[in-house]
This record gives C-alpha cells, structure tokens and sequence, in this order.
C-alpha cells in the first residue's frame, strides 16, 4: 500500500460537497438568481455538526446506528475508488461486487432508518428506495460485466486499466453505452432529479430526503456528507471509463478527470434546471433504460 | 470413531422410544427429549467435526445386519460430514428453543411426547439419510425422515388448516420418493448391486442418455424436496402449519437433503454433461426470482420466510450448475466457485433461515400472531430477539458483512471471470448469472426490509404486539448463537472456505489445484479486512458522534409528522402498502387479487385494502391435475360397491385370467 493510493480517496473526502454546491449554482444561474456561494454545502455540514439532536419517541438503535452505517460505507467505497488512473487503496477481483454490496447495507440501513421512525411518509420513501434500488443493481452489475470483458483478473482498479488498452472503435462504442447506463444510474442513485428533486419539500414525492426527515444535528451531517461522497463516487467512475480522457498523459489526465467530474455537476445541475421530474410510474421505465443500454453492451460485447 | 456415530444415532433413536415413557408431566417429557435431542446432537457434531478436520479417511461402519436387498452401512466422506454437521449444529439449537417454546401446550403431555418422539427420528433419520452407502438403507431413511416430518407438520392436529398442509405435504413427498425408487432402481439394475460404492465404480459404463435420464430423475425426485419451482408448493403450506422450531429444522436443514440428494447422483452418473448444468442455473433463476416475488407478496410471517427459502435453494442450485458447467467445459476455476458458492450457501441459509424462523416463533410466542401487519414496534420490546433476527435479515438479503454475502460473492466472482468458450453462451451465462442474482438479490432487499420495518419497527399495530415481551433466554440462546455464526463466517470467509477444501474436492471429483484455488480465495482475505474496517469506521463515527453530543441537548419528541399531528399506528406504512409496488409491476406473475375499498361518498367511513396472492402453481397446475386424475379414478370405482361376492368373484376371474396366461392358451 503507497501513500499514493490514498490521493483518490483525499480528494473524495474534501471535494465531495463541492459537487452540490456546483450543481445549486448552475440551477441558481439558470434561473436567473445569485444562488448560494460555492462553499455553501461545507458550511451547512459545519453548522449541523455543531446543533444537538432530537430523536422521535419510536426510534430504536437502528436509527442511530444509520448514519454512520451510510458514511463508513460511503468512505469504504471511495477507498477502492481510482481517480484518472491513480489506484486507490484497496484492490482486489471482484472489488466492484463488494462496493455495489455495501452501498446495498447502506440502503438497507436508510430503509430501516426510516421504517424506525413510523411515519407513513418515510415509509414512502423507504419504500420507493427500496423498490428502484431492485432495478438499479443488475443495470449497474450487467455494465460492470461489459467492462470485466475486457480484463483477465477484475478489480475496479484493473477494469479501468485495461479498458482502454484497444481503443478501437468497437470498445469506444462499449465504453460510451455503459457510460450512458452508468450515468442514468449516477442520477437515479444520488436522487437527482429527473428521479427524485432534492430541494422540494413536498414530501409525497420525495425519495432520498422524505427517509431522512427525522435525522438532526450530526446524525443528518452524516447522512449528508455520505450522500456528497456517493454523488463523488458515481461521478468519478463515469470519468474514470470515459474513453477520451485516455488518450492524456499523467498529470494532465487526473486534473482532466477533475474536470469532468466538475463537468457532469455542471451537466446535472443543468437537466435539473430543464426537466421537471418524472412521474413515479415512468421512474422504473427510465431505469429500464438504463439496464438496457448495458444489455445492449453485453450482446455487443460478446458479438464482436 | 464410527462407534461414536453409532452412539450418536442410537441415542436419538433409544431417546425416541425413550421419551414415550416418561410420565404424564410436561416438564420430564420436555426435559427427557431435550436431553436425548442435545447429547445425541452433540455427539454427531463432535463426530462430523472429528471426520472433516482431524481424520478426513474415509470411516465406513456396516452393522452385521442384513436388510432385504441390501446391507446396513453408514460412512462419513467429508460431504456427508459437512451435511451431519449442519444438521446436528441446528438440531441442537432447535431442541434448545423447543421446550420454551411449546410452554403453550404444557397441559397436553401426550402430544409433547409424540413431538420429542418424531423429533428424534426425524433427527437420526436426517443424519442417516446424508451418511447411508445403499439404497434400499437410504429409502429407508428417507421415508422415516418424510413421515416424521408430515407427524410434526400435522402437530396441531386439531386445525384443519394443519391437516390439509400436512396432506399437501403428505403427496408431494412421495410423488419425490417415487422417482427416487425408480431412478435407484435403474441404478441397480445397471450394476447389479444396491450399494453406493458399486453405482460410483459403474459410473464411468453408464451410456450418456442414461445418465442424462437419471439425472432428470434426481431432479425431479430431490428437486420435490429440495422445493425446486415448481414442485414447491408443499413449502409454503407445511412451514407454517409446523411449530416454528421445526419449521426451522425442515427449512433449515431438511430440504437441503434434497440438494445432498442431487449432488450424490453426480457421482454414481459419471459423464457430466454440460446441458445439466443450465438446467440446474435455468431452475434456479427461476425458483429464486419466482420464490422472492412470492415472498414479497405473503403478509404471514412463515409463509414468507417459506417462499424465501425456495429462493435461497435457487441460489444453490445456481451455484451447483456453474459448477457443473465449469466442470463440463473444462474451466476448473469456474467449477471450483460454482460449487464453492453452492455449497456454502447451504450452509449459510441453514444458519440464517432457522435463526429467522425461530425468530417468528417468538414473535408469534410473545405476540400471539404471524400476521406483519399486527406486529410493530417490537424491536423495543424484544431487543435480543429482535437484533439476532436484524442480522438474519441482513444476512439473507446477502449483504456484506455477513455469511449470506460470501457465498452469492463466489458465484458472482465466477460470473465475471471466466468466459466460456461459445460467445453466446457467454452472453447468456453473464445475462442468466448476474442479472438473475442481482434481481433476487435487490428483491431479498426489498422483502427482508419490509420484514423487519413492519414487524420491528414504528409503533405497534395491535394491542397483542403492544404488550410483547422478550421470551425466556432459552429461546433468545439459539437465535443470538446463530447470529454470532452468521457473522462469524461472514467474517472469517476463508478460514471457513478452507475447512470445506475436503468437501469440495469430492464434490468436484478431482485433487484441488491449490494454487488456483488460493488465487480464487484471495479476495476473500480482502473481504475480510474491508468488513473488519468498515465496522472500525462505524466504531469511529459512533465515538465521534456521542463525543460531539456530549453536554448538548438530546431532545425527545414525536416523529414530525410534516405538520400533522393527529397520526396513528394505523397510518403506518403496512405489509400490503409496502409491498404494492413490487406486485404491481409483476401482476404477470403474481396474479395478486386486491380489495381496493376506495371511498366515495362525501364523508367516507370505514374502508379497507386487502391483498391476497395466491400460489400460481397450486391453483393453476397441481390442483386441476390432481383432480382429473381424481375423476379419471373415479369412474373405477364403480367396481368398487362393497359386495363381498362379487369381490370373491374379482378374484376368481383374475385367477382364471393368470391360469390362462400362464399356461400359454
């Protein structure tokens, strides 16, 4: 293990709340307001970890053991993450497998978190999470799968590697579906909108912040900080395997790979500003989207 | 050492009959089972233990006692060891809860003592099931351990409910055995002896088709047990007639049988074929993703837990069959994960569907219902309880880091490394493996949370889950015993990996080839050091919570309730809300029939929702079957009117009839 390993997972800790507040300035600018300041995401976490907390009379230790339950996992899984071809901390076959399976604890958690609470709207929200979640993992599996197809021992870190060894037309093709897959899946996980909208407060249509009404103080500074850290994560493996960025050399290609994943905030911030979101009826249909443009990839990948 | 399996059985067995003589109290009945049960079980333990790690030769034990067709012999090779050990670990653990647990039924000694005395023989036949070397002694074994267990499903013999379940139970067990006894039949007609060394020695001249016909046969026949889809539908009904604790001893230990069954006449067919395979994976993606979405649906505790178990053997089965494709096609890492994968989640789903199992039994001890939607709350009133069944939950939704994880990692791990040689039945595995598992993975999720957030959690719906209290420690032992197993695999995986290396290389029928095998285990020691981190973070966020916390105000107040106050118990999110949007988009499958009272007049009064889902496959199949075989038969009876002289006449006709052919007129 190098002190260099550890670069991909620094940078995940201190830039992951940038991203939300990137993505509030471009929705501010597109609609014509000042918005919040950059920064403002780090000051909402420093403020929350200075409150107290209130809990509700029904709640049992689950709720309390969820937010940390959803930041360790968040960490864990940005210490496997590889920035623009730096490795990251722990690596092994099948590491994506262990990732995709963590995250799943966490939602678990969230779900029991605010089934602990017994309140039918977090019981909604529970409930919707964990029902998209069901089509969200074979998707995000099945385009892990076109990936593996190009490497011998699979690690994320070696999937990322070895995806670009033959850039030739075909893999461009592959890499650039699973892009688009991941990328629905990026936004349906992180409860970007057109899945869920982060900023309403009208609970009956809400996914991710109708679970975590109850959490306060710390508690809600973990949850989200966690959710800062899954939006990073997402978003750099999309950099990650995106295919123009291999063709840089070291260190242009980590802070192009910074850029991109400025970019996609920028990019998500902007689809929040243009669409309203979806129906939650049509939700599962655009999730199918998703798993068929990995499906898609797959039988590409295994005709060429 | 094979004296002390000798022991081990005759304890069970002497225990059995024992038991019948104890007086008319409850307490000596329950203490002498006990007794018998957990020395009996003990010892078996101790002997597979002794049998996979410290003397893994091959012990045979044949009692000079001749059965018709057969001989009397038992061996322990390291897949029956595996097997034995299983079933004693869980046997002991029920006999443990059992006595705590049937406190309802104090006053009724006779049936305590028909329990202890099937429990036993059910016990005893179990371990002679998985280490009998001869047909005719595993037919034996095999009946005894169905009819006890129909005697246990039918203990509350005086429900009707009951009885029809253990009816059900009754014909699918024996439409199995009746395949069995063909499938064995040909097997000895082919070499000529009963005995399993001879089938193994005969296998290599059995002709393919033959081979490929008995293996269908195995399928079949162990399949019924195993709760393969669509011979399941025993599952649902039987588990939930039985007491608890026996339920998890059958859903646990007994219908893996079946998969000992199917992975035993691997070895007397020889010639494995890769077609058997895919049908072993196409079987259980379907019973896995079928299984899960009926659990989803069921609103019964144990009825759920049933289906779920029908899912967990789909895994095993998906884990077998990669391993016989891997065997097939020549790709020996491929074989070793498939069966790896398989064989732990055996294991595995022994460990955590009977702690779940026995977990609904104290719910429905200490909150007199199975029904989800009147439990609530309860996690706070059985805290011990309620944490050890928290970890079966998790575990059995296959998250990390428990034992659930481990073995569905194997699988996957073998899905996304080795390539088959056609591509497109590379597409097709991939597609199969990873999309089926990932589905019922994600579906397990779905289901397990709502287990756990509607019986444990939020407030109670009924007045019975309002005054639960947490049962004795002799029914909370068994439960935290196997969830410290459960994350004790999970964190151990290749420490428990390698103790099965012996099971594996018979199962696969070749030496490991260790330096494969240590590189597919490698990541396994991985695992290990990211649960271990993973729990150390959560140990550090914990510290620098209650840090910050220290000396602020820790407010308590009601759940917001976005404005409204006036909320209820009853507005909680219940099993059918929660589950509607999983039957919903499977109505294809599920057929689910819902009331919807939707109120329409100005001011609405009582309304209700209501779900039922029932089993496709009995409804659909099993009954119209059964009963055009019923009026098929009936039309013969008419030979049938209870008249004595014309029965003697019957006899005299078929007698003139057999003269006739047998003096060749």
């Amino acid at each position: 293990m190098e002190l260099l390993n550890f670069i991909p997972l620094l940078l995940a800790l201190v830039f992951a709340p940038l991203l939300e507040g990137l993505i509030r300035k471009t929705k501010a600018i597109f609609a014509g307001r000042k918005g919040f300041p950059l920064l403002q995401a780090y000051r909402d976490l420093f403020k929350l970890l200075k409150k107290g907390a209130v809990y509700s009379d029904t709640v049992t230790a689950v709720f309390k053991l969820t937010p940390a339950v959803q930041l360790s996992v968040m960490m864990m899984a940005a210490a496997f993450l590889p920035f623009g071809g730096l490795p990251g901390v722990f690596s092994f076959g099948g590491d994506f497998i262990v990732i995709i399976f963590l995250m799943g604890l966490s939602r678990f958690f969230l779900v029991l978190g605010a089934m602990d609470t017994g309140s039918s709207f977090e019981g909604m929200g529970a409930n919707r999470e964990a029902f998209f979640s069901i089509l969200i993992e074979p998707a995000l599996l099945l385009g892990f799968a076109v990936l593996t197809g190009f490497s011998a021992e699979a690690s994320l870190n070696s999937v990322i590697r070895n995806a670009f060894q033959s850039l030739s037309f075909e893999n461009i093709t592959l890499l650039l579906l699973v892009c688009a897959s991941f990328l629905i899946l990026a936004l349906a996980e992180n409860s970007r909108v057109p899945f869920d909208d982060p900023t309403t407060h009208l609970e009956l249509t809400m996914i991710h912040e109708v679970m975590i009404l109850d959490n306060s103080g710390p508690d809600l500074a973990m949850i989200e900080y966690g959710a800062s850290l899954k939006l990073w994560f997402f978003f750099t493996l999309i950099a990650d395997i995106f295919p123009a960025l291999h063709y840089i050399t070291q260190p242009f290609r980590a802070v192009l790979t910074f850029a991109v994943i400025l970019l996609l905030s920028v990019l998500a911030g902007v689809v929040e500003s243009v669409m309203a979101r979806l129906r939650l009826m049509r939700i599962p249909q655009l999730l199918s989207t998703a798993l068929a443009f990995s499906l898609v990839a797959i039988l590409l990948k295994s005709i060429l | 050492m094979m004296v002390l399996f000798g022991i081990g059985i005759s304890i069970l067995i002497c225990g059995s009959l024992l038991v019948l003589l104890t007086g008319k109290k409850s307490k000596y009945v329950h203490l002498a089972g006990a007794v018998f049960s957990i020395t009996g079980s003990g010892v078996m333990a101790a002997v597979s233990l002794f049998s996979l790690f410290i003397q893994p030769a091959l012990n045979t034990l044949t009692l000079p006692w001749e059965l018709p067709l057969g001989r009397l012999t038992f061996a322990l090779n390291p897949l029956s060891s595996f097997f034995l050990l299983i079933i004693s670990v869980i046997s002991l653990a029920a006999s443990i809860y059992a006595p705590a647990y049937l406190r309802h039924y104090e006053d009724d000694p006779a049936r305590m003592k028909k329990h202890w005395f099937f429990y036993l023989i059910l016990t005893a036949s179990m371990m002679a099931v998985v280490t009998a070397q001869n047909a005719v002694l595993f037919l034996i074994a095999w009946e005894m351990m169905s009819l006890s267990s129909f005697f246990l499903v039918v203990f509350q013999s005086d429900k009707e409910k009951s009885r029809n379940a253990g009816w059900i139970y009754l014909v699918a067990t024996h439409i199995g055995t009746a395949l069995l006894l063909v499938m064995f039949a040909i097997l000895a007609r082919e070499c000529g002896s009963y005995d399993f060394a001879a089938f193994r020695a005969n296998s290599p001249n059995l002709t393919p088709e033959l081979s490929g016909m008995l293996f269908i046969f195995a399928v079949i026949g162990f399949g019924t047990k195993a709760g393969f889809l669509p011979m399941h539908v025993w599952l649902p009904e039987a588990h939930p007639a039985a007491p608890s604790h026996i339920s998890a001893v059958m859903s646990g230990v007994m219908i893996k049988t079946g998969i000992f069954g199917i992975i035993t006449v691997l070895s007397f067919t020889g010639n494995t074929q890769e077609w058997w395979g895919w049908v072993l994976l196409i079987i259980g993606v379907v019973s896995g993703i079928t299984g899960i979405l009926m659990a989803v649906a069921q609103h019964d505790l144990k009825r759920l837990l049933a289906y779920s178990s029908v899912e967990n053997i789909g895994i095993i089965s998906m884990g077998i069959g990669i391993g016989i494709i891997g065997k097939a096609a020549g790709s020996v890492p491929l074989m070793l994960l498939g069966f790896t994968g398989g064989l732990l989640h055996v294991l595995n789903h022994a460990v955590f569907k009977s702690l779940l199992f026995m977990g609904a039994g104290s719910i429905q001890y200490a909150a007199h219902t199975l029904q989800l939607d009147k439990m609530g709350g309860l996690l706070k009133k059985m805290p011990f309880t309620g944490a050890a069944f928290l970890i079966g939950a998790a575990a059995i939704a296959g998250l990390p880091p428990l034992n659930g994880f481990i073995g569905e990692f194997l699988i996957y791990t073998g899905a996304f490394k080795h390539l088959l040689p056609l591509p497109l039945q590379n597409l097709l595995f991939s597609i199969v493996v990873i999309g089926g598992l990932s589905l019922i993975g994600g579906l397990a999720v779905f289901c397990f949370t709502k287990v756990f957030g509607v019986a444990f959690q939020g407030s109670p719906r009924s007045p019975e889950a309002a005054d639960a209290k947490e049962t004795s420690p002799l029914m909370i032992i068994p439960l935290i015993f196997l969830a410290t197993v459960s994350i004790g695999i999970g964190i151990f995986p290749r420490e428990t990996i390698g103790a099965m290396s012996g099971v594996i290389e018979q199962v696969t029928d070749s030496p490991i080839d260790t330096a494969v095998f240590q590189t597919l285990l490698a990541p396994l020691g991985w695992i290990q050091a990211v649960s271990l981190s993973f729990a150390g973070i959560v140990l550090l966020l914990l510290l620098v919570r209650w840090l910050l916390l220290r000396g602020r105000s820790k407010a308590k107040s009601g759940t917001w309730g976005c404005g409204y106050s006036g909320a209820t118990p009853k507005m909680q999110y219940t099993s059918s809300s929660y589950s509607q949007p999983v039957l919903s988009s499977a109505r294809a499958v599920l057929r689910t029939k819902s009331t919807p009272a939707i109120p329409d007049e100005l001011f609405p009064a009582r309304t209700g929702y209501e779900t039922h889902t029932p089993d496709s496959f009995l409804e659909k199949l099993f009954q119209p079957a059964f009963l055009f075989v019923q009026n098929l038969l009936s039309r013969i009876k008419i030979i049938q009117h209870g008249n004595l002289h014309l029965y003697v006449l019957y006899i005299l006709i078929s007698l003139f009839v057999l003269l006739i052919i047998g003096l060749g007129l």
